[in-house]
């Protein structure tokens, strides 16, 4: 009577629908539920997992990034689930958690009246009748984006739902770098960490299952042969095959044999070959797309970037988010421009969307990183602080705590670039009233930036004093805590706000603050095994810090101990390149102040110290632009160092290697401004080499590709200060070899767009002195042109008195800056010689006077002073200082008294005329003097 | 069926029954079609195993105590029905045992309720137990070539009458609401002196769909079978050990879950299967293989065709 079938053998299948046509890879997508016909390789995961599922209602899946935890849990472990028996509810965190859950939740009911999140939880469980499986995917997102109470509050709620529902149970997906972060969930989710899964990559023997099988179900050819040779080429050697990288290769070749054949796709080895080198493949795949967008390219960079979180993992946002965010790249985007570069990141599968919520996020954390490269070391800043303002705002909206002074003190420097708008700008602003309003109250009229930077600077020092108060911490809190300073330490050195006046023993105190930290760390860790490269690393910021504070004896010694620390770290740990990175880092660096100290010798030794090792580094690790980039810098250094020691051809060689290296980093990573600015700043070094060595023509071809360039990222990038202040000091540059060419119209046009752009930025940027001492340069030089030959005397004074009115004030301010007392010398010494022309002999004597006052190292001033005392008829005076001093050299090499017999020869052909001329000429004797003007 | 009474089904029946019937309410097979019919057949399925495996196991338990040799119409091809046990079987098995322990006046049931359920009038069948016998002929004539091509208006009509059928089975069986399935996974003793010993139980309860079989404990003087299923009265704790033929077993499946007997080839080598998401197992697999292979073996010697009475205590 019995049939022997299975009610489950009876209905196998029934319904389910073919499709021959699939790809059978997924690209960067994860597997899907129903994807389970095309999911190989992963059936002993798969079976852990679902017994895992059912032992404990917390299931903790952990994993490095690509190892394709989502997709076992997506496809793997929910296809082996009926979809009568569970409800699998996916859910990120990186936004509101509780937001998250109830969207999601009420999506499955259906437009759910609003209600309580408890109740909605209830009425899932009791309607749907299965069991409520939440999955929390990319969980490490939650310890990213989410602050201390929000995740106190948010585990609390979820251990009372896994408490009162009997049919609720959690699966979460966490990247393994964040396991120990979810300790803090234990108490609230009882056996977090007994019922886990650590998935690994893709062992080659499952790989080749993960290949072959979705080729057989969806009647795709391989080439005999083509499979091993590959992931011999995606393990490394290893055993082991990173997923995303699998799936671009596979779903590239799969691409490519459909255009050949569309109904007969077959990889091939030849195929394969035409691709390229694995290890760049993804780097390059994204780099074509882009590029394919033409003159959109930069656009689809700009928002390709405001989809990278500052660890360089994935962030996802709506159309404003991206476009505000994007802001941060590049100029302001019309909603066109976003909608239009989205809709083709889609296309290509860059980029997917929520067609829920309207949300875009990367297809994967591994184009993430290579985004992540594209930035530069400012932009990183700006994600790390825009992400961190992102967060306080969720805090603000949830208990109304505002941005605390320390953090609003790091603000000016980014908030052009930042484009804050809506919500975060009126958190920002409200922040900064109530911070003013404080301070009316506590400082009154000291309520400047400079408080601000103060109190952040106090504020973190007693962060980490507390921090060092609590010896037993755990090492992770510990890491935390060395991070935290040398954020500290970063804000401290590069802040342009400490260099204002009166900050400088503020800077230092800092800094002596952070050098204690890194000293403390050493002492405290000196035995510990697992920290020799933390030791070795806070080594090497104390020898920077030493170098910043000028203490150069003890800088020195330090880099010599972090190159002796990564010299065993390197050899012990010959698989780790970091330890190669910073030996080769602690060499530059040392090279660089050996070389300030006059050793050139040691200087050179330990540039080629530095470079082999960036060689070898760049070599094994083509992927990682990072170090080619440092081997062209430390060639650039080099070269300067050969230039100023006078080898102009070994320098030419070296400045040519940094050209070559960086103008393949331009060509392969041209969305990177970073590399554009060091290939402009090594034309620029090129151009000064060939004009000093009297190639006029090849320093104006070095110095227009520096000045294209900045061109270039003044106009992308207008947000970026320094690209404009670069780009003034070109045309600077330019002017100078122009009016040493005797091409003083197109020399005078050069100095003016400098004038230009320079004015801009003292105006703008009165914080930066550095920028008013560079106007004042090159008023001085454009008054010397104005001044030259046959020219205009009282122009040429009118531009020079500009100058010497910046650098007085400079020098007031700061009178400890050697170099604005000079430039204030150089100016009022210029002043005294248009004077002279302009038959002034008085005025002349006030300016060199004033010159010689500020610095009376400058012998020429003395000259233009005697000339005065000469015209002015004191000339005993004048005697008495042309002999004094006549056998003197001037720093070009020349003698006194052959600068003065010069300008006598041009007092003369300008018709000033002296009785006691040719008397002095006797006494002076040798005649010979051109040119006595110093170049800023 | 009223909506209170499918949620104390859900909530309060055996977990075998509650755990396929809870599936009948779900979104995917709310409306009539492949997926419904299979669930409302798997529900009718559960129940007969269930039915049969206590009545089994009731009348076991009577042959070893009263020493009493099964009547030829239960041992009547006994071991080839047994050893390719389906549904008809169980339902034979479930009715032909409870035929016999109705029939002798020293067997004491266990669920004395279950004799109406079967024979009502007595001797003949009950309006539930045909129910349970037409859903098995609708699934006889089912096969997977004809469920393939179904029309979408048959599916209703196959729909329709399982569901009736199944309702009337269901309403007949409330009486199960009294009772409560346990698997004892622990018993700890504590024994003070001057004292009698206590022995300390860990039951899981195997009551309603939930596959988290919670914990409880139960203390009392006399030890009850450890790592057995056993069905007990809420109010008298009267009990009946469902060995062999209802495990629970955490490892050798796909997942920790109860299974039933599924057929053997031999004691060593008998299938078991999940009452929801554990999939199957081969007895041999299990830690318990030795006590599993035991028990079948008392059994096909007790109810097989030459059948011998095996002592009551071994």
């Amino acid at each position: 009577m019995d049939d022997p079938e299975s009610l489950d053998t009876l209905f196998a299948d029934v319904g389910a629908a073919t499709d021959p046509h699939r790809s059978p890879f997924k690209f960067l997508d994860a597997y899907g539920v129903g994807d389970r016909s095309l999911f190989f390789g992963r059936d002993n995961e798969i079976r852990d997992l679902y017994a895992r599922f059912y032992r404990s209602r917390v299931l903790l899946v952990y994993g490095e990034s690509g190892t394709g935890k989502t997709s076992l849990i997506e496809c793997g472990l929910r296809s082996e689930i009926p979809a009568e028996e569970a409800l699998f509810v996916t859910v990120r965190t990186a936004q509101d958690p509780f937001e998250a859950v109830r969207r999601a939740l009420q999506r499955v009911l259906g437009n759910a009246a609003e209600q309580d999140l408890d109740a909605l939880l209830r009425a899932v469980v009791e309607q749907k009748n299965k069991i409520l499986v939440l999955v929390f995917d990319q969980f490490e997102e939650f310890f990213l984006f989410q602050p201390a109470r929000v995740r106190q509050a948010f585990a609390r709620t979820v251990q009372g739902w896994l408490e009162q529902e009997g049919n609720c149970r959690l699966v979460i997906g966490l990247r393994e770098e964040y396991l120990a972060r979810a300790s803090e969930l234990e108490p609230y989710w009882p056996g977090l960490f007994h019922n886990r899964l650590w998935i690994r990559h893709l062992a080659r023997s499952d790989a080749e299952a993960a290949i072959v099988g979705p080729c057989e179900v969806c009647g795709v050819a391989l080439e005999k042969g083509l499979v091993p040779h590959i992931l011999g080429d995606l393990s490394g050697g290893g055993s082991e095959v990173e997923l995303p990288i699998f799936q671009v290769v596979f779903d590239s070749l799969y691409r490519k044999a459909l255009l050949e054949a569309p109904e007969h796709p077959r990889l091939t080895l030849d195929a394969y070959q035409e691709l390229g080198q694995v290890q760049t493949i993804l780097g390059r795949f994204l780099e074509e797309r882009v590029q394919s967008y033409g003159e959109g390219s930069e656009v689809a960079r700009q928002i390709l970037k405001a989809l990278v979180t500052a660890e360089g993992t994935r962030q996802f946002g709506n159309r404003q988010n991206i476009a505000i965010r994007a802001r941060q790249f590049g100029p302001e985007l019309s909603d066109a421009q976003v909608d239009e570069s989205l809709q083709r990141l889609i296309g290509d599968r860059l980029v997917r969307e929520d067609p829920d919520q309207h949300w875009y996020e990367l297809r994967h954390d591994a184009l993430a990183r290579q985004i992540r490269q594209w930035m530069s070391g400012l932009e990183q800043d700006l994600v790390d602080l825009r992400q961190t303002l992102e967060n306080r705002l969720l805090e603000y909206q949830r208990h109304g705590r505002l941005l605390e002074t320390d953090l609003l003190a790091t603000l000016p420097p980014f908030e052009n670039r930042l484009a804050l708008r809506g919500e975060l700008a009126e958190l920002v602003e409200l922040s900064k009233r109530r911070a003013r309003r404080y301070k009316r109250l506590r400082f009154l009229a000291a309520a400047t930036v400079f408080t601000v930077v103060m109190a952040f600077g106090v504020f973190s020092f007693v962060q980490w004093q507390e921090a060092k108060r609590q010896k037993v911490q755990a090492e992770a809190n510990f890491r935390r805590a060395s991070e935290a300073v040398d954020h500290f330490f970063t804000q401290v050195s590069e802040s342009t706000l400490l260099n204002q006046r009166g900050s400088e023993p503020l800077r230092r105190q800092l800094l002596e603050k952070a050098l204690n930290f890194y000293q403390d760390l050493a002492k405290q860790r000196a035995e510990d095994q697992e920290m020799q490269a933390e030791l070795a690393a806070a080594t090497f910021r104390t020898a920077k810090i030493r170098n910043l504070l000028g203490d150069h004896h003890h800088a020195e010694a330090a880099y010599r101990q972090a190159i002796a620390d990564f010299t065993l770290l390197a050899r012990n740990h010959p698989e780790a390149p970091e330890h190669q990175s910073y030996l080769a880092r602690s060499y530059n660096n040392l090279g660089l102040l050996l070389g300030d100290g006059g050793d050139a010798a040691a200087a050179q030794t330990a540039y080629q110290n530095a470079l082999a090792l960036l060689e070898r580094l760049a070599r094994d690790h083509p992927e990682v632009p990072a170090y080619q980039s440092r081997l062209a810098l430390s060639e650039h250094n080099l070269g300067i160092l050969l230039s100023d020691g006078g080898d102009a051809a070994r320098a030419r060689t070296a400045y040519q290697k940094a050209l070559n290296l960086q103008e393949r980093l331009v060509q392969n990573h041209p969305g990177v401004p970073e590399y554009q600015n060091n290939l402009a700043t090594s034309y620029s070094s090129l151009g000064v080499l060939l004009s000093d060595g009297g190639d006029a023509a090849a320093a104006r071809v070095a110095y227009q590709k520096a000045l294209d360039l900045r061109e270039r990222l003044a106009r992308d990038h207008p947000e970026v200060v320094e690209y404009q202040h670069k780009l003034a000091m070109s045309y600077n540059n330019l002017g100078l070899l122009l009016n040493e060419g005797g091409d003083t119209r197109a020399a005078r046009a050069a100095y003016q767009k400098a004038l230009d752009l320079q004015e801009g930025l003292a105006r703008d940027h009165p914080e930066v002195p550095e920028y008013r001492s560079y106007l004042a340069e090159s008023y001085n030089n454009l008054g010397i042109l104005i001044g030259g030959r046959g020219g205009d005397p009282a122009g040429a004074r009118e531009q020079i008195l500009k100058a010497s009115g910046i650098f007085a004030r400079l020098t007031r301010e700061f009178p400890e800056q050697v170099a604005y007392r000079a430039g204030w010398a150089r100016a009022e010494g210029n002043l005294a010689w248009t004077e002279l022309m302009a038959r002034q002999p008085r005025a002349a004597i006030a300016s060199a006077s004033r010159g010689l006052d500020a610095d009376p190292q400058q012998l020429w001033i003395r000259i233009n002073l005697a000339h005065g005392y000469l015209f002015d008829h004191h000339t005993a005076q004048a005697l008495a200082i042309y002999t004094e001093n006549k056998d003197r050299k001037l720093p070009e090499g020349k003698t006194f008294a052959e600068v003065v017999l010069a300008d006598f020869k041009i007092f003369r052909a300008r018709g000033l005329q002296h009785r006691d001329m040719a008397r002095i000429e006797q006494i002076l004797r040798e005649p010979v003097r051109e040119n006595r003007d110093h170049d800023p | 069926m009223k909506d209170r009474y499918a949620r104390e089904v859900i909530n309060g029946f055996p977990y075998p029954v509650a755990a396929m019937f809870v599936r009948l309410r779900t979104d995917e097979c709310l409306d009539p079609g492949p997926n419904r019919l299979r669930y409302l057949l798997s529900t009718g399925e559960a129940i007969t195993r269930f039915l049969g495996v206590v009545n089994l196991c009731q009348a076991r338990d009577f042959a070893e105590t009263a020493q009493r040799v099964p009547p030829h119409a239960l041992r009547a091809d006994f071991k080839p029905r047994f050893e390719r046990i389906a549904w008809g079987t169980w339902l034979h098995l479930a009715r032909e045992s409870l035929r016999w322990l109705l029939t002798e006046a020293q067997a004491m049931v266990l669920i004395p309720e279950m004799g109406r359920f079967f024979f009502d009038p007595p001797p003949a069948d009950s309006r539930a137990v045909k129910a349970l016998g037409e859903l098995l002929t609708l699934r006889n004539g089912l096969s997977h070539d004809k469920i393939r091509v179904m029309h979408a208006h048959e599916f209703q009509e196959l729909c329709g009458r399982a569901q009736e059928l199944l309702e009337s089975v269901l309403e007949a069986l409330e009486f199960l609401l009294d009772y409560e399935l346990t698997f004892i996974s622990e018993i700890d003793v504590e024994k003070r002196r001057r004292h009698e010993p206590v022995f300390r139980h860990r039951l899981m309860r195997l009551i309603g769909n939930s596959g988290d079989f919670e914990g409880d404990r139960h203390n009392q003087a006399n030890p009850l079978d450890s790592h057995a299923v056993i069905l007990s009265h809420r109010e008298s704790g009267r009990h009946l050990n469902l060995d062999p033929l209802l495990v629970y077993e955490a490892k050798a499946g796909k997942a920790p879950d109860i299974f039933f007997y599924n057929g053997m080839k031999s004691p060593h080598q008998a299938d078991y299967t999940a009452c929801k998401h554990g999939g199957n197992f081969r007895g041999s697999e299990s830690e318990r293989a030795a006590n599993l292979a035991e028990e079948l073996t008392i059994l096909l010697q007790m109810f097989g065709d030459t059948a011998t009475i095996p002592p009551a205590l071994v």
